[in-house]
C-alpha cells in the first residue's frame, strides 16, 4: 500500500468546551475522533455521514483549516501536521467548497480569483497569466467572457465551475471536494459531477471526495468510508459497501437510496421499514458506553467494518 | 445570572487599575506636584526638599503609587486643593449633587418627549407628522450640542429672557423653602433642555424603528385579527418589546450626560462638577481635575457594568457570552 | 470541443474583454440617485473649494493682528462680517477657521477610522485570545472621559500644531470603528472564500488586505463620513472651551468662543453666529452624504 497519495492516522480533532466560573475547559467536541484513512494515487475515496459526523472536519485538517488535536496525516510521504511540519501542501493539495456563493469573494473578479493561487506560487507575467486563465475556463467549461465577471453573475452551477478552475490552476495532486454538488440544483449536479470525473481523468488527480448522499458518490468514487459522529462505522470499495453493507448504520444508507425502478417500490419500502424498526431496537448494540462506534475490523482485504466487539 | 454578574465585576477591577494608572501618569506629567503652590517662595532650599522627602515625593514612582492608592482606599484621602486650600473631595462634595439634577433633568425631558416622538412617528410612520419628527432626528444628530445651547441662551436667556442665563439659584433665597427650589428648577430648564433637545434623537430613531418592525411580526397581526384593540395593540404588545433596547442603554445614558456635562455647565455658567473641572485647568489646580477624571472613568465604568447587567437580564444570549 | 468554439478562446484581445462597473462607479451612482446627499456634496464641495482657495489669497497675519480703531463693529461695507473685540475681521477669520476645522477634522477621521480599521480587523480576523485581549483594551478605552482626558493632554503638550492635535483627539476616537470593523470581520471569516484564499496559500496579511477588506469597503466610507461629521462637532467644541487652538490661530470654535462672553453673545451676533450657521451646515451636509450611502448600501444587502 505504498502507493496511498494520503494517508491519514487515528486523526483526532476535539474543541474544548469552557465553562464555569473561571471558563476553564469542562469537556470535549470530538468532531474527529480516531479516523484512520488511506487514498491510493489515482482514486476518489469517498467520505459519506450525516450532518456533525465530522467528514467536513477530516477535510479541513487536511488542508490545514483545522488544528488537529491528534494523529498525523502524511501526504506524498511528507508529514503534514506536528511540529515537524514546513512543507507547503497547498500547492499539492487544493480543496472546492461545498456554498459556491461564500467560496468566491464577491468583490474580485474572475481573472483575479482564479490567478490568486497563480500569483502566489509561480511568477507570471501579466499575459501568460490571462492565458492560463482563459485556458483553465477552456477546461471547466465557461465561455472566455467570463473572465472580467464578478461571482454573481453567474448561476450556482457556474460558480462550482470556477472555484473548479481555481483549485485546478496549481495543477494539484490531490483535490478534496467537498460537498461539491450539494448546494446546487439537482439537474446542475449531474453536469458538474461528470465534468469533474473528466477532469479528474484527465489531470490524472487523487480525490477525497466528501459528501452526504450515497447515490452521488456512488456515481464518483472507488472506495468509500462512512462517518457516524467523528468515527468510521465501515470503509471498503464501492462494491462492498453497496452489494454487502454490514454495520447497520450503513445498511439504512444504502436502503435510503431512492430506486428509479418502479417495480421495487413496494419490496424497497418493506425492506426500509424494517431496517428503521432494526436500527431503533438494535442501533445501540453498535455502539460502544460513550456512544461512539466500535474500531474497525478486517472483513476482508478491502472491507472494514465497526462490528460490536463480543466479548 | 449571579454568576455573569460576579464575573462581570472582575472585569472592571484590571479596568479601575489601569484607569488609576493612567491619571497617575497624567498628574506626574502635570507641571509642578503638591508643594509648589503651598510653599512660600522664601522657605530655604533644603527646607523644602526636607518636606519633599517627608511627603514621599522623592520615593521611586511605584512606591508613590501605591501610597496614592493606598490613602485612596483606605483614608478617603483623595488629596488637596492646592488653589481653594481644600479637600478636593470637599469641593467635589460642593458641586456634585448640581451635576445630578442637571442629569436627572436631562433624562426626565429625554424619556418625556423623546418616548411619543419615537412612538408616533413609528405608528404613524409614513405620513406628514412622521416626516416632521424625522427631519428633525436628521437635524439634531447633526447638530452639535454646544451650538444649540448658545442659540437657546441667545434666544431664551437674552432676546425673549424668560430663563435665567447662569448660576444655579437666584441668590438671596433661604435653601429648603419652595422658592428656592423653584428658583433651582428654573435655571435647570435651558441647560438640561438644550442637552435632551439633541440627546433624545437617539432614543426616537431607535423606537421608531423598533415600533415599525414590531408592528408586522406575527404575534401583532394575530392580536389585530382576534380584534383586540389598536390603543391597546400598542401599550401591551408593541411598546414593551420596542423599549428593551432603550432600557438597556439606561446605564450608559446616565453616565453619558455627566460626563458630557462638561461644556453645557460653562455655557450656563451652572457651578456643577464639569465647570469645575474647568476651573481647575485654568487655575492649574490639577490635583482636583486628576480626581474628576478618576471619578467619571468610575462612573463610566459602573455606568457600562449597569447596562451589561440590565442587558443579561432581558436578552438571555448575552449571558452566555 | 469543436474546432469553431476553440477559436473562442484564442487569439482574444485582452482589450476586448468586458468589464464591470468598479467601486467607485457605483459609489457615484448612489450618491447622484439622492437628491438630498447630491445637494448637500455639492454645498460641502463648494464650501470646502471657496474656503481652500481664498486661504490662498488671505494673510493669516493681516487678519489675527489687533485693530484697535475697528474694535467691535458690525457688518458694513468695509467689513463683510464686522470685527470682533481686537478689530480683527470675522470674514477672514471664518474663512480661515473653516479650513483648519475641516482640515483638523478630516485629518482626525483619517486618523482615527484608520487605526480603527487595523486594531478592528486583526481582533475580527483572529478571534480567539487575540481578539479578547485587544477588546479587553478597546472596553477600557471606552470609559475614558473623552473630553477631559483631551483638555488635560492639551495643557501638558508643550505645543502643537495641526497634526499633534489631530493626533491627540484621534487617540480617543478610533474604538467606535474598531467595534463595528471587528464584528464585520467576525462575520466575513466565517465565509469559505476566506478559507479558500488560505488554500490558495495567501498569507494572512495579504488575505486581510486584499479579501476580507474590499468587502468592507462601503461600510468604511459610511462610517467615515459620519465620524467626519461628528469630528467637526468635537473640534469645534473643544476650540469652543478654550482647550482647541488660540485666537490667533482660528477655527470655527474659536469664533464660537467669543460668544462665552455674554455681551458677545448678546449684543454682537455677527461675531459667532456665522459660525454657527457654518458648523450646522457642514455638519449636515457630511451626514446626509454618509446617510445617503448607509441607506444605499442596506438596501443592496437587502436585494442580496
Amino acid at each position: 500500500m505504498s502507493n496511498n497519495i494520503l494517508e491519514i492516522k487515528d486523526l483526532k480533532v476535539h474543541y474544548p468546551v469552557r465553562g464555569g466560573f473561571f471558563n476553564t475547559i469542562k469537556d470535549y467536541v470530538k468532531a474527529v475522533d480516531g479516523v484512520s484513512i488511506n487514498v491510493p494515487v489515482g482514486t476518489t475515496y469517498g467520505l459519506v455521514g450525516e450532518s456533525g459526523s465530522g467528514k467536513t472536519t477530516t477535510g479541513k485538517a487536511v488542508m490545514g483549516l483545522n488544528h488537529v488535536t491528534e494523529g498525523t496525516i502524511m501526504f506524498n510521504g511528507h508529514e503534514l501536521t506536528g511540529k515537524g511540519k514546513k512543507v507547503d501542501n497547498h500547492k499539492d493539495i487544493q480543496m472546492i467548497f461545498q456554498d459556491p456563493y461564500s467560496s468566491l469573494n464577491v468583490r474580485k473578479r474572475v481573472f483575479d480569483i482564479i490567478t490568486e493561487p497563480l500569483n502566489n506560487y509561480e511568477s507570471l507575467t501579466k499575459a501568460e497569466r490571462v492565458n492560463r486563465v482563459l485556458e483553465l475556463l477552456k477546461i471547466v467549461g465557461l465561455p472566455p467572457s467570463a473572465i472580467y465577471k464578478y461571482p454573481h453573475e453567474f448561476s450556482g452551477g457556474q460558480r462550482q465551475r470556477i472555484g473548479v478552475a481555481r483549485a485546478i490552476a496549481l495543477r494539484p495532486k490531490l483535490i478534496i471536494a467537498d460537498e461539491p454538488v450539494s448546494a446546487l440544483d439537482v439537474s446542475v449536479q449531474a453536469q458538474v459531477l461528470n465534468f469533474m470525473q473528466e477532469i479528474q481523468k484527465e489531470m490524472d488527480l487523487t480525490m477525497l471526495f466528501i459528501a452526504h448522499d450515497l447515490g452521488v458518490v456512488r456515481h464518483m468514487c472507488s472506495y468509500l468510508g462512512i462517518m457516524y459522529r467523528g468515527r468510521l462505522v465501515e470503509e471498503g470499495t464501492v462494491d462492498d459497501i453497496f452489494n454487502n453493507p454490514q454495520h447497520l448504520y450503513t445498511k439504512r444508507l444504502v436502503a435510503a437510496i431512492p430506486d428509479i425502478d418502479v417495480d421495487h417500490v413496494e419490496k424497497n419500502l418493506v425492506l426500509r421499514n424494517q431496517l428503521k424498526e432494526e436500527y431503533e431496537q438494535n442501533f445501540a448494540d453498535y455502539l460502544d458506553e460513550e456512544g461512539r462506534a466500535f474500531p474497525l475490523q478486517q472483513i476482508s482485504d478491502t472491507h472494514r467494518v465497526a462490528l460490536p466487539v463480543r466479548s | 445570572m449571579i454568576k455573569f454578574t460576579i464575573r462581570r465585576l472582575l472585569i472592571t477591577f484590571p479596568q479601575l487599575i489601569l484607569l488609576s494608572v493612567l491619571v497617575f501618569i497624567l498628574a506626574s506629567l502635570m507641571p509642578g506636584d503638591a508643594l509648589s503652590g503651598l510653599i512660600d517662595p522664601d522657605i530655604p532650599r533644603e527646607q523644602v526638599e526636607l518636606m519633599r522627602e517627608r511627603l514621599g515625593l522623592n520615593n521611586p514612582w511605584y512606591i508613590q503609587y501605591r501610597d496614592w492608592v493606598w490613602a485612596m482606599v483606605s483614608e478617603g484621602d483623595f488629596g488637596r486643593s492646592i488653589f481653594h486650600q481644600r479637600p478636593v473631595m470637599d469641593l467635589i462634595g460642593d458641586r456634585i449633587w448640581n451635576t445630578v439634577w442637571l442629569s436627572l433633568m436631562t433624562v426626565f425631558f429625554i424619556y418625556a418627549i423623546g418616548l411619543p416622538l419615537g412612538l408616533i412617528s413609528g405608528r404613524y410612520n409614513d405620513t406628514i407628522t412622521d416626516s416632521i419628527i424625522t427631519g428633525y432626528t436628521y437635524l439634531g444628530f447633526a447638530t452639535p450640542t454646544f451650538v444649540f445651547a448658545l442659540v437657546l441662551l441667545y434666544l431664551f436667556g437674552f432676546v425673549w429672557p424668560v430663563f435665567p442665563t447662569s448660576g444655579s439659584v437666584r441668590a438671596g433665597i433661604p435653601p429648603g423653602s419652595l422658592d428656592y427650589v423653584l428658583s433651582k428648577i428654573n435655571h435647570l430648564v435651558l441647560p438640561s433642555l438644550s442637552v435632551a433637545l439633541i440627546g433624545l434623537v437617539g432614543t426616537v430613531q431607535y423606537l421608531r424603528s423598533g415600533v415599525i418592525e414590531t408592528k408586522q411580526k406575527d404575534y401583532v397581526i394575530l392580536a389585530r385579527s382576534k380584534g383586540v384593540k389598536e390603543g391597546k395593540i400598542y401599550s401591551r404588545h408593541i411598546f414593551r418589546n420596542s423599549i428593551i433596547p432603550i432600557a438597556a442603554f439606561f446605564g450608559y445614558e446616565i453616565t453619558g450626560l455627566l460626563g458630557g456635562s462638561v461644556i453645557i455647565e460653562q455655557i450656563f455658567g451652572y457651578p456643577g462638577m464639569g465647570r469645575l473641572f474647568l476651573e481647575s485647568i485654568s487655575t492649574r489646580d490639577y490635583s482636583v481635575a486628576n480626581v474628576l477624571i478618576l471619578f467619571y472613568g468610575f462612573l463610566a465604568i459602573v455606568g457600562a457594568l449597569l447596562s451589561d447587567i440590565i442587558l443579561s437580564i432581558i436578552d438571555p444570549r448575552i449571558r452566555i457570552k | 470541443m469543436s474546432t469553431e468554439n476553440n477559436n473562442l478562446y484564442d487569439n482574444i484581445n485582452v482589450g476586448d474583454l468586458p468589464k464591470s462597473t468598479p467601486g467607485w462607479k457605483i459609489v457615484v451612482q448612489e450618491i447622484l440617485a439622492d437628491k438630498l446627499a447630491l445637494f448637500s456634496l455639492i454645498i460641502f464641495t463648494l464650501i470646502t473649494c471657496y474656503v481652500f482657495g481664498l486661504t490662498l489669497f488671505l494673510s493669516l497675519r493681516d487678519i489675527v493682528t489687533v485693530d484697535l480703531f475697528a474694535i467691535n463693529v458690525a457688518p458694513n461695507d468695509e467689513w463683510r462680517l464686522g470685527t470682533d473685540y481686537g478689530g480683527r475681521d470675522i470674514f477672514g477669520q471664518l474663512i480661515i477657521g473653516t479650513r483648519n476645522s475641516l482640515a483638523i477634522g478630516i485629518l482626525v477621521t483619517l486618523l482615527s477610522v484608520g487605526f480603527g480599521i487595523v486594531y478592528g480587523v486583526i481582533c475580527g480576523y483572529f478571534g480567539g485570545h487575540i481578539d479578547n485581549a485587544m477588546m479587553r483594551f478597546v472596553d477600557f478605552m471606552i470609559i475614558l472621559p473623552f473630553l477631559m482626558i483631551v483638555v488635560v493632554f492639551v495643557t501638558i503638550v508643550p505645543s502643537y500644531d495641526i497634526f499633534t492635535f489631530s493626533l491627540m483627539m484621534a487617540v480617543f476616537l478610533w474604538m467606535g470603528t474598531a467595534r463595528l470593523i471587528r464584528s464585520l470581520a467576525l462575520q466575513e471569516r466565517e465565509l469559505d472564500y476566506i478559507n479558500a484564499s488560505r488554500t490558495m496559500g495567501s498569507s494572512h496579511f495579504k488575505i486581510i488586505f486584499t479579501q476580507l477588506l474590499p468587502n468592507l469597503v462601503g461600510i468604511i466610507i459610511v462610517n467615515g463620513t459620519l465620524s467626519l461629521a461628528a469630528n467637526i462637532g468635537i473640534e469645534a467644541g473643544l476650540s469652543f472651551i478654550g482647550f482647541g487652538f488660540p485666537e490667533d490661530y482660528p477655527s470655527l470654535g474659536t469664533l464660537m468662543a467669543y460668544a462665552q462672553n455674554t455681551q458677545t453673545l448678546q449684543h454682537r451676533p455677527w461675531v459667532w453666529m456665522p459660525a454657527a450657521i457654518l458648523i450646522l451646515i457642514l455638519m449636515l451636509c457630511v451626514r446626509n452624504v454618509g446617510e445617503a450611502l448607509r441607506r444605499a448600501g442596506d438596501a443592496r444587502q437587502r436585494q442580496g
